[in-house]
């Protein structure tokens, strides 16, 4: 009979047993899995009257407690509760930018939205930040999640920058600052890095981490093979994944995009898109959109005459690149373009409604991955309005358009100009393509993704922990 | 289902005093019996921190390497403490001679080692400040021959049309 054999008979028949088993077991210096043992302990409480349960449970806790830790003892009996259905599992989704308004964070707050009436929902933060102000931020139900806040001294205590939590200052050679974090994780069943902080060491029961692109590099606070999962956004991230860190991702879950119209847009205006936010680095190079514009009005000013360009996007107060692109437009106002800062939602969705072509530039003359778009929810969102995308070739864009089809790419100016003209020349292949780019766009829908999460996680759930 | 509440109670009292035993606890190798982090490998520096890794291990050698510098006498007794300076200054200063005898050569080793690793150093810093320069210019080269070949292209394409056009 195999050991194992031998545990599960002790386990149905005499808990006495059984702990003597696990005793001589651990003084010979073997090991047990923390499944396995979980197993045996839930035979025992299922098959031995709960006196004799009430009697042994405890000393096999300090059993475990002592030769394994206190973190898989615990372990052990929150995965108990959970498949005995004594209590709903618990989720904590930790996101070190909770406070700031972002597509990462939309992501897990999606995910909390989803998956908030079958779990107990704890979002965990490091900054002030109320359910409120998340749920007008993403427009999302998150009623039933509550809000941990768990500051992290080494950056409350610096000078500069208070609001942001980065974790590339973090000085590899001396205490990891996010250990508070991997400590509080272990009081969950399940416990959701959204942040693709590599430093979060993973003590729940289940693990995921949620990675939009592996921005560093494998260090000594490397914990990512720690976890039960890996959730990417885009073939993209996945590939540079394995490239980095050289590990293949589970699941891939595009991001939930919720800018769809009910219809496609019928009245829409002689109007070239671009939407992105006003980034400090120019990385979504909305300089060069203009310049790109400037060029095409010159090359074929009867075609464009009744055409403009809008630029939209975010943008904090005191934004040097935003000051730039204010005074080259100042300079050229015989171009007409229109420039919009901040604007809300609903009015994001009109200008999204009007507009006949989008155009996206980010990955343009770049070298560095992480400066092309991991997914591009903005092109999404155009799509899901009936836009026609002309995209720069690279990145996660490949994976949302289907080149010639629902849009289009480019890799030099030139191909972006005859791209562009062959839409403003003809009509009925703009009204083609447009279909073709909102029928595509309904893909990315939000509804989508809350389905996909709540299946994967009930799945995970029952894979791992038994229970559903 | 009175056996149940009866378990379902004992859990949730066990796992009350071993989340109480845990929040005393502020490691996780304790928590887990388990060492996670590493030590720290010069292997995973980057570039930034190998650079200053460099320099300041290079100062230490360049400090060290006169191993014939001498260290201040000094003694911790404080009534017989002068006694004990005198004796070891009267010891340094009969050993001197055959001490340096032996250590010249090692100071001079040293201090060739050392200007050899500073030129290396240097020399180093040199390559990669070309190799940087180099990548710039392939990249603005590759970028232009890109812009010249479409150019081509649509100039090809304009002569055809225009062939055509003649003839």
């Amino acid at each position: 009979m195999s050991y194992q054999n031998k545990f599960l008979k002790a386990a149905e028949k005499s808990p006495a047993r059984l702990y003597k088993l696990l005793n001589s077991f651990y003084r010979k210096g073997k090991e047990l899995s923390d499944d396995f043992l979980r197993l045996l302990f839930l035979k025992m409480i299922q098959k031995n009257p709960s006196d004799k349960v009430n009697l042994f449970l405890p000393k096999m806790v300090d059993l475990i407690s002592e030769k394994k830790g206190l973190q898989p003892a615990y372990n052990i009996l929150s995965g108990i509760e959970v498949q005995l259905n004594f209590r709903k599992p618990t989720i904590g989704i930790y996101d070190h930018a909770f406070h700031l308004i972002g597509g990462a964070q939309k992501y897990g707050c999606t995910i909390a939205h989803a998956l908030q009436n079958d779990f107990d929902m704890t979002l965990i933060a490091n900054k002030n930040i109320g359910v409120e102000g998340l749920q007008k931020w993403y427009n999302l139900d998150l009623s039933r999640c509550q809000i941990k806040i768990i500051k992290i001294p080494f950056f409350e205590n610096r000078e500069l920058n208070k609001s942001l939590i980065e974790p590339g200052i973090v000085d590899l050679k001396k205490d990891n600052p996010f250990h508070i974090i991997s400590i509080e994780s272990g009081n969950y069943d399940i416990f959701i890095n959204n942040c693709m902080l590599e430093m979060v060491y993973p003590l729940a029961n289940l693990s995921l981490f949620i990675c939009h692109f592996p921005e560093r590099e494998k260090s000594r606070f490397f914990y990512v093979n720690k976890y039960s999962e890996i959730i990417c956004n885009s073939q993209y991230t996945a590939a540079w994944i394995k490239r980095r860190w050289d590990i293949i991702p589970q699941k891939i879950a595009y991001p939930p995009v919720d800018m769809e119209a009910l219809v496609l847009p019928e009245k829409k205006e002689n109007m070239i898109l671009s939407v992105s936010r006003f980034d400090l680095g120019g990385n979504k190079q909305q300089i060069e959109i203009i310049k790109a514009y400037e060029n095409i009005v010159k090359k074929y000013p009867k075609r464009m005459k009744e055409w403009k360009l809008m630029l939209v996007g975010g943008s904090f107060a005191e934004n040097p690149y935003l000051e730039k692109i204010k005074k080259l437009l100042s300079e050229k106002v015989e171009l007409n373009i229109v420039l919009k800062v901040n604007v809300s939602a609903e009015e994001l969705k009109l200008i999204f409604q009007k507009a006949k072509i989008f155009w996206h530039f980010v990955g343009l003359n770049q070298s560095d991955p992480a400066r092309f778009e991991h997914f591009g929810m903005t092109v999404a969102e155009s799509m899901q309005s009936g836009c026609v995308p002309i995209v720069f070739n690279g990145g996660g864009q490949r994976e949302i358009i289907e080149n010639n089809i629902s849009g289009f790419f480019f890799s030099s100016q030139k191909e972006l100009f005859d791209k562009t003209l062959e839409l403003i020349k003809n009509p009925g292949l703009l009204n083609q393509i447009s279909q073709n780019a909102f029928q595509r766009g309904k893909q990315f829908r939000k509804e989508i993704f809350i389905t996909e999460i709540k299946t994967h996680f009930n799945t995970l759930l029952i894979k791992n922990l038994g229970s559903c | 289902m009175e056996k149940k509440e009866d378990i379902k109670l004992t859990i949730q009292k066990l796992k009350f005093k071993l989340s109480e035993e845990k929040n005393t606890i502020d490691t996780i190798d304790t928590l887990i019996h388990q060492r996670i982090d590493r030590d720290v490998d010069l292997w995973e520096y980057n570039d930034s921190e190998l650079d200053k890794e460099i320099w300041n291990r290079f100062f230490l050698l360049k400090e060290y390497s006169d191993c014939l510098s001498k260290e201040k006498i000094v003694s911790q007794r404080k009534k017989i403490g002068w006694i004990i300076v005198l004796i070891k200054k009267i010891f340094r200063k009969i050993t001197t001679p055959y001490s340096q005898l032996l250590l010249d050569r090692q100071k001079r080793f040293n201090q060739e080692l050392t200007i050899f690793l500073l030129a290396s150093i240097l020399r180093l810093q040199m390559i990669h400040k070309r190799l940087a320069e180099l990548e710039t210019t392939t990249y603005e080269s590759i970028k232009n021959q890109k812009e010249f070949q479409d150019e081509l292209t649509s100039l090809k394409k304009s002569v055809l049309i225009q062939l055509k056009k003649t003839y």
